[in-house]
């Protein structure tokens, strides 16, 4: 078991190698020279030459990864280009906030899909199942960015009954505030969670309870809530890793939502500063969300190995 | 007697029959799935309206008429309004449908192909290239795929490909590990050693025997990806990548109609209800081929 889990971390290590390398790559592909955002445009050449070695631009491309991977280990993004404050600091706050909106999201997700999940797949016909049928090719269909402003259609504009764009009213930093204002873009987010979790759900459950071993409870005269909890236990694995990758993408991938609730979060923030050319923020905040993806996967996958003894081998 | 019975077994049996029979089945059960029928009558009314956008509307997508800004859903003449800047919005719906589909069918296409052959060759060789393969694929996996499509789009700048290509890449990995998986589960198979000792070459036994048997599983995964295509395609041009103002494309119509939704809720989702309904049709389609191919086996 040991062996299975120090592989499986340094694979996450490998991955998060080349996830920098892309970092990296993405950056060298963005429109515009990075010196051109520090040079005045009317520097002599001497000046130019001078800040270009000062930086080390006229570096080959791999040494100039190198100083880029060490200075981003140590947490030094260096200062955003348009409000001059450290990217770190910028980055780290919009986390928290994004986490706020991907825990809200992914606790109503979650709880729903389970329960509707798992009740549609041992009543297939009742009226919730029929629910759950909607939500779940609903939720996958439906764009976040569309919900989000049908959402605020209903809510804000025409019952008036929460708010639309932030994370807090002004002054009133509450945490009766927070929740109002975090319910409609955690709805939003949320919808894609719920019907991907709901399938899950219930298709997982449903599979495993035609499995033989099933027969073979009911057949040894154990009652229904007995044979109910031998079920989930063999469906758990699955659905912990399908959580686990949609809490990354909540993470990570709400940046339609943030933008349209103003949410100061990562995607707000990723999407701010790819319009305003703001390169060491974007960088900063895409490898972080790698990051944390890479991290929750390997979590999930390590809880698997506990959880199944057929994965320790 | 039992010569007559083993011709008449044959009969039955014979080929175009079976491949009759299968296929009756196959649409059976498509037709029986709920709802299949509407959605695929849905997502054909979506693309003919779509290719014959001029026919169908007297407006021009491009022309507005001030004094008739933002008029309600359901004014005569303008039965889903009119956009901030006077434009019908039915007609930059229609004529929307072409880029938006577009963006939603091409990322599939390619990276159908793409993936299939990165997963098929990993699954029929395994080792060390399935390692080298799938292992660089995982890195694409560290990152949510609408935020690597968000960076990718921005470093391409403007243009169709500025958000066909992000997507394509996005949806290569995915594709690529369904492919590898389905491979590997028929590589045990008698057929497969079989063809191989009787000295098929790995392309002969790839083309002839590898694909034809997993090439439906592939298909019905990548169906599923034609709606995680449209949406993240939408989602970028709603952000404001890859395709610029005038144009008429389902994502950036519903981001220039956002300011509105203060004035006129309804109005403003409109053009996201066209890429909602598109989704929703090709996903229970979708459901329904892969209902239907388990019930052929």
């Amino acid at each position: 078991m040991i062996r299975v889990i120090l592989k499986r971390i340094g694979l996450a290590f490998l991955t998060l190698f080349g996830v920098t390398v892309i970092v990296f790559a993405l950056l060298q592909m963005m429109p515009g020279e990075p010196i051109d955002s520090i040079v005045p445009l009317d520097a002599s050449d001497a000046l130019r030459q001078a800040i270009i070695e000062k930086y080390g631009f006229d570096k080959p491309l791999y040494v100039q990864y190198f100083c880029w991977l060490g200075n981003a280990l140590r947490g030094n993004f260096g200062n955003s280009v348009s409000d001059n404050r450290l990217v770190l600091t910028i980055v780290s706050e919009a986390l928290h906030n994004t986490l706020i909106l991907a825990l809200g999201a992914s606790i109503v997700a979650f709880l729903l899909s389970i329960v509707i999940g798992v009740y549609s797949a041992y009543r297939p016909k009742s009226i919730l199942s029929w629910v759950g049928t909607i939500f779940g090719i609903g939720g996958i269909s439906i764009p976040n960015y569309c919900l989000s402003l049908i959402l605020i259609g209903i809510f804000s504009v025409t019952l008036h009954v929460l708010p639309s764009n932030g994370m807090y009213f002004s002054g009133d930093y509450s945490f009766s505030s927070l929740l109002r204002h975090l319910i409609l873009p955690a709805l939003a987010a949320g919808a894609m969670t719920l019907g991907i979790m709901t399938r899950m759900v219930r298709s997982s459950v449903a599979e495993t309870r035609n499995r033989s071993f099933v027969t073979t409870l009911r057949a040894k005269g154990l009652s229904e809530p007995a044979i109910m909890r031998h079920v989930l236990r063999n469906s758990f694995p699955t659905l912990l890793t399908v959580a686990g990758l949609q809490f990354g993408y909540l993470m990570g991938g709400s940046t339609m939502v943030e933008t349209i609730f103003s949410w100061p979060g990562i995607g707000l923030i990723i999407y701010q500063s790819i319009f305003t050319s703001d390169f060491p923020t974007t960088q900063a905040a895409i490898l972080i969300v790698a990051v944390i993806f890479v991290s929750i996967n390997l979590i999930i996958d390590l809880l698997r190995i506990v959880a199944d003894p057929r994965l320790r081998k | 007697m039992f010569v007559a019975s083993y011709a008449q077994d044959q009969e039955r049996l014979s080929e175009p029959d079976f491949k009759k029979e299968a296929r009756a089945r196959f649409l059976h059960t498509f037709a029986a799935y709920p709802m299949a029928v509407p959605a695929l009558i849905l997502l054909i009314v979506i693309l003919l309206s779509a290719v014959f956008a001029p026919a169908l509307t007297p407006y021009n997508p491009f022309d507005g008429v001030a004094a008739e800004r933002l008029q309600s859903v359901g004014t005569p003449g303008h039965l889903l309004g009119t956009d901030e800047q006077g434009r019908d919005i039915l007609t930059r719906c229609l004529f929307g449908g072409r880029y938006s589909l577009v963006m939603g069918f091409l990322p599939v296409a390619i990276a159908t192909v793409i993936g299939s052959i990165l997963g098929i060759i990993s699954g029929y060789f395994g080792k060390a290239y399935a390692q080298i393969v799938m292992r660089t694929l995982d890195v694409f996996y560290a990152f949510p795929s609408i935020l690597l499509a968000i960076a990718l789009s921005s470093v391409l700048g403007s243009g169709l490909s500025s958000i066909i290509i992000p997507i394509s890449v996005i949806l290569v990995p995915p594709i690529a590990r369904v492919a590898e998986a389905t491979v590997q589960d028929i590589m045990p198979e008698d057929f497969i050693e079989a063809a191989q000792t009787s000295g098929a070459g790995a392309l002969k036994v790839i083309v002839f025997f590898v694909i034809p048997n997993t090439f439906g599983r592939i298909f019905i995964y990548c169906t599923t990806q034609f709606s995680v295509s449209i949406l993240s395609a939408s989602g970028l041009t709603f952000l404001g990548l890859g395709i610029s103002a005038p144009t008429p494309e389902w994502g950036s119509m519903l981001n220039a109609l956002r300011q509105q939704i203060f004035i006129k809720p309804l109005l403003t989702i409109v053009p996201g209800l066209f890429i909602f309904v598109t989704a929703l049709s090709v996903n229970i389609l979708s459901d329904a081929l892969k209902d239907a191919l388990e019930a052929t086996g």
